[in-house]
């Protein structure tokens, strides 16, 4: 409580982070969370459900506008778009998990291990986070999918490649942050190896800020599959994905703008719950 | 209260609450009672917490803009009344006579800007030539005792010693040509080897200039001298008020006695940690009943820690010389070993 | 440190170009095939493999790349058998003004807004700058260029939707077609750059040396543009410095969206086609361009804060 004199101060920092009112859960907080809950949901219906029918052509039923029967209308194949938009994302999904696993575990593993044993071991993980960050991203998946062909897991896995580095920044200079401290430096004081110290001391101050990270992590990973796919280097037709239908609707974007319109709302929807909820939970949990 | 007849500053029963963007609040101040006079120095003196940079920021209307204030009481300068005015209201009524020397000279500086720039900002609304200027910037760089006036003059803050960006400070402070001067625990950020030198070329330059001056310290020992008054707060309130040599030999409240007990002697190696006034400060955003520091106090009885004392003159002791105490007659009693050489402790 | 910084990019460069000469080797089966398609004769192959030395280690190609790249040749186009030099120096300046005009657009639209609402944090305006900002940063490049063509092509007919004119040609109709992407490009770069020139704005306005300058009578929008700007703009031009180092083949969704013909679509054509020599400039290149954009970005921090310049010359 002697800080009160300080309030003032700490006023500003607290304010440039925080637009949106916090701590109690509230309406738009639950409107995300369950957005997101049906989508997922919907999109694993979508593999088991016959009903949801991503593929099924009908001739008599071009270019539909929305209706009861086509909630999003039909494309020039007389497809459903309420259900290929489902069925497209799962890719979003697979390829966001795995990328923010790959992310979590390896950029958060390097982070550690770099910034735990310093010396060698962090120039060499410095290095190599610099030369993820300057490489050109985008094309050298664009590039490696073509090779190697488009699938969830080569996809996932490479976005996840570049996730890397970010993830090891914020997992290093958090482990720094923490390696000295009173606690860590007792454990290794008792005769812990660096692996022990690691594993019951690092790891759970770290995994806070790694969190928070997740949440950008995984609209990122979203923007890059939908990019992808819409620049024709995801999973290929008739497999449908976000950023494919939005690239396919662009020819009917005069005449059928549901094609293009309606999957992108649901990916910017997705993309901007996610970040809300994101945003909500980093600075809840920053409050003491 | 005071000797002098014409305030130059007169705060009156001042309160202040605070608000974040959170709607958290704290009264900082509570009924605040100060005047300065012409060239008259006071010393302003309580712990970190106790409100004493909010009442300089309030005196000077310069709250972060983030920050919600609530205000009661009366601040007047030269006659003007300030509290209730808009902040640009305020700030173009004090103009240039007011101003402000800061705790830490490396954050009050700004990194990207030369010095001389920095100085010269409470100039730039008057009309003067580029030559004028100059002189003045000169001028004001050779009288807080620096050499090499050209190259300091376009450093960068980071090129400079603290005890250089100090003195910068206080030019800068000087170059509005102002009648009252606040400084702000001006030597707490710096060496212990410049802090005397700071200390003096403050005093020389109020006498040099006649300037008010408020110096807002937690150090009490280092008033001794240097300020006519003393005014002690703590949690928002005035506990002591009256004149230096009064209220450093015969401390009246039992906090002032505290402050200077903890008081660190440079001459002996103190052994760690240094002595603390034993429990927290007051929560200040409870409402509170009783004297504030009765939770801390050892002559706190039952009545401290319901009514609230009031300010009321200290027992045989000088002409405005006061004190906000239920105990005052027992801590002036208690004052004389203090006085005692170190070691022996009082019954 | 200079030294150091060199050697730094040297090694990373060396890396890329490595794992860039490595490429044609993940080919699952002949590359020659990949390329040339399955009626190629076997002469066609054999030529192929031989001009392209495809089977050669990635060490011993990038030395042949960089032999040849000293004395201005790239190779040529497996597709179009246009020079990679030529392509290159036709499509960067497309590309580069697309960019320029929209980090241009991105910083018009920043400056005033950034400041407007670090101004008054929690005001309306700045609720409303902050909101619709967190909106458009949820929308992907590409569907922001989507809705802009629906909206001003296609719905209200203002603008052509897509392509490019050579401004020699037609000058009036380069610019028209100039707009919907450099207003994509600006408003997306916006979006990020308000909330970071935001945040930082807000917290050196609670600096000390803030209001201190305050206490010196200094009016608040005086001290905004002279005093706390330049203190908070490091990120700011970190990123728009990052946004030129995208030159080579970033823009490949905005150009996309729009058939601009520069250097994005370029690079997604070729590994479409799988034109290694073409790819292998983009990435290569794109690699020097962000580290040039670093350098770059490293010297306008010292120009900006004068305490970046120690230790540092």
């Amino acid at each position: 409580m002697a800080a009160v004199e300080q309030t003032p101060a700490a006023t500003a920092p607290h304010a440039a982070t925080q637009t949106y009112n916090r701590r109690r859960v509230g309406g738009l907080d639950l409107l995300c969370l369950t957005y997101l809950v049906c989508l997922a949901t919907g999109c694993l219906l979508s593999l088991v459900l016959p009903q949801i029918d991503a593929y099924g052509q009908d001739f008599t039923a071009v270019l539909q506008p929305p209706s009861p029967e086509h909630w999003f209308g039909t494309d020039s194949n007389g497809r459903d778009i309420f259900d290929r938009t489902l069925k497209g994302g799962l890719s979003s999904i697979v390829v966001a998990l795995l990328t923010v696993t790959i992310g979590i575990v390896v950029g958060g593993g390097l982070g550690v291990v770099g910034g735990y044993l310093g010396g060698v071991a962090d120039v060499v993980v410095g290095t190599l986070l610099e030369l993820l960050l300057s490489l050109p991203g985008l094309i050298l998946v664009m590039v490696v999918i073509t090779l190697l062909g488009p699938g969830y897991w080569t996809i996932g896995t490479l976005i996840g490649i570049f996730m890397i580095a970010p993830f090891a920044r914020i997992a290093r200079s958090a482990t720094l942050a923490v390696r000295d401290r009173s606690f860590v430096q007792a454990s290794r004081l008792l005769g812990a190896g660096p692996a022990r110290a690691i594993v019951t001391e690092v790891i759970p101050s770290v995994l806070p800020a790694v969190g928070a990270y997740a949440f950008t992590a995984v609209t990122a990973a979203v923007v890059a599959e939908g990019s992808l796919s819409f620049l024709g280097f995801g999973l290929q037709p008739p497999e449908p994905s976000w950023g494919g239908l939005i690239s396919e609707g662009r020819t009917h974007l005069g005449t059928a703008p549901w094609i293009t319109l309606a999957p992108s709302m649901v990916l910017c929807a997705t993309i901007l719950s996610v970040n809300l909820l994101g945003q909500r939970l980093s600075t809840t949990t920053r409050q003491p | 209260m005071t000797h002098h007849n014409h305030p130059l500053l007169s705060v009156r029963g001042l309160s202040v609450g605070l608000s974040d963007v959170d709607g958290r609040s704290a009264h900082v101040l509570e009924d605040v009672d100060l005047t300065v006079a012409a060239s008259e120095s006071v010393g302003l003196v309580g712990e970190s917490g106790s409100g004493k940079s909010v009442l300089a920021r309030t005196v000077l209307g310069l709250h972060p803009r983030t920050t919600h204030i609530t205000a009661q009481g009366g601040i007047s300068f030269a006659g003007n009344e300030l509290l209730g005015l808009t902040p640009r209201a305020h700030r173009q009524t004090l103009g240039t006579d007011v101003s402000m020397i800061f705790q830490d000279p490396s954050s009050s500086l700004n990194p990207v800007v030369r010095v001389g720039a920095q100085i010269l900002e409470a100039t730039h609304r008057r009309q003067s030539s580029a030559h004028q200027r100059r002189a003045l910037l000169t001028g004001l760089l050779e009288s807080v005792g620096l050499t090499d006036v050209e190259r300091i003059a376009r450093a960068y803050p980071s090129e400079l010693s603290g005890g250089q960006r100090q003195r910068v400070g206080i030019a800068a402070a000087l170059a509005g040509a102002p009648r009252l001067l606040m400084a702000d625990e001006p030597t707490t950020a710096l060496d212990v080897s410049v802090q005397r030198t700071i200390l003096d070329l403050l005093d020389q330059l109020r006498h040099e200039r006649s300037l008010a001056m408020i110096h807002v310290t937690h150090d009490l020992a280092l008033l001794s001298g240097r300020s006519d008054r003393i005014i002690v707060l703590y949690a928002g309130r005035v506990m002591e008020d009256g004149p230096t040599p009064q209220v450093l030999t015969q401390p009246a409240h039992p906090y002032t006695r505290a402050l200077m007990e903890m008081r660190p002697r440079l001459r002996r190696p103190q052994p760690l940690p240094l002595p603390q006034i034993r429990g927290d400060l007051p929560r200040l955003d409870q409402p509170r009943t009783g004297c504030p520091f009765a939770p801390r106090c050892a002559l706190a009885d039952t009545r401290c820690h319901s009514e609230r004392p009031p300010t009321t003159p200290v027992p045989e002791s000088t002409l405005g010389h006061v004190a906000a105490c239920w105990r005052t007659v027992e801590a002036a009693a208690l004052a004389v070993p203090l006085r005692e050489p170190a070691g022996r402790s009082h019954p | 440190m200079l030294l150091t910084r060199i050697l730094r990019s040297v090694v990373v460069l060396a890396l890329v170009g490595l794992l860039t000469m490595a490429l044609p080797s993940l080919t699952t089966g002949n590359p020659a095939i990949a390329a040339l398609g399955m009626e190629a004769s076997r002469e066609q192959i054999a030529e192929f493999l031989s001009r392209l030395n495809l089977d050669d280690p990635a060490p011993q190609r990038l030395a042949a790349w960089l032999g040849n790249a000293a004395q201005g040749d790239l190779g040529s186009s497996l597709t179009t058998g246009r020079e990679v030099a030529e392509e290159i120096i036709t499509r960067l300046p497309i590309t580069l003004e697309l960019l320029a005009l929209g980090q241009v657009l991105a910083l018009a639209i920043t400056l005033p807004v950034a400041m407007a609402s670090a101004w008054r944090p929690g005001s309306i305006l700045d609720r409303f700058a902050t909101t619709v900002a967190f909106v458009l940063i949820s929308i992907p490049v590409f569907v922001l260029g989507l809705l802009a063509i629906a909206l001003f092509a296609v719905m209200l007919n203002l603008l052509p939707a897509t392509g490019w004119v050579h401004p020699l040609d037609d000058p009036v109709g380069h610019v028209r077609h100039l707009v919907l992407p450099v207003l994509t490009v600006g408003l997306s770069e916006a979006a990020v750059l308000v909330r970071v020139l935001r945040a930082d704005l807000i917290t050196t306005l609670g600096q000390p040396y803030v209001m201190a300058a305050r206490s010196r009578g200094m009016s608040l929008p005086r001290l905004m543009l002279t005093r706390a700007l330049r203190p908070s703009s490091l990120s700011t031009v970190t990123l728009v410095g990052l946004g030129f180092g995208a030159v080579f083949g970033g823009s490949a969704l905005i150009e996309t969206v729009f058939a601009v013909p520069g250097m994005g679509r370029l690079a997604v054509s070729a590994i479409g086609a799988r034109d290694f020599p073409v790819i292998e400039a983009i990435i290569i290149f794109s690699a020097v361009a962000v580290l040039l954009a670093m350098a770059i970005v490293d010297f306008l921090y010292t120009r900006i804060d004068p305490r970046t310049r120690r230790g540092r010359s």
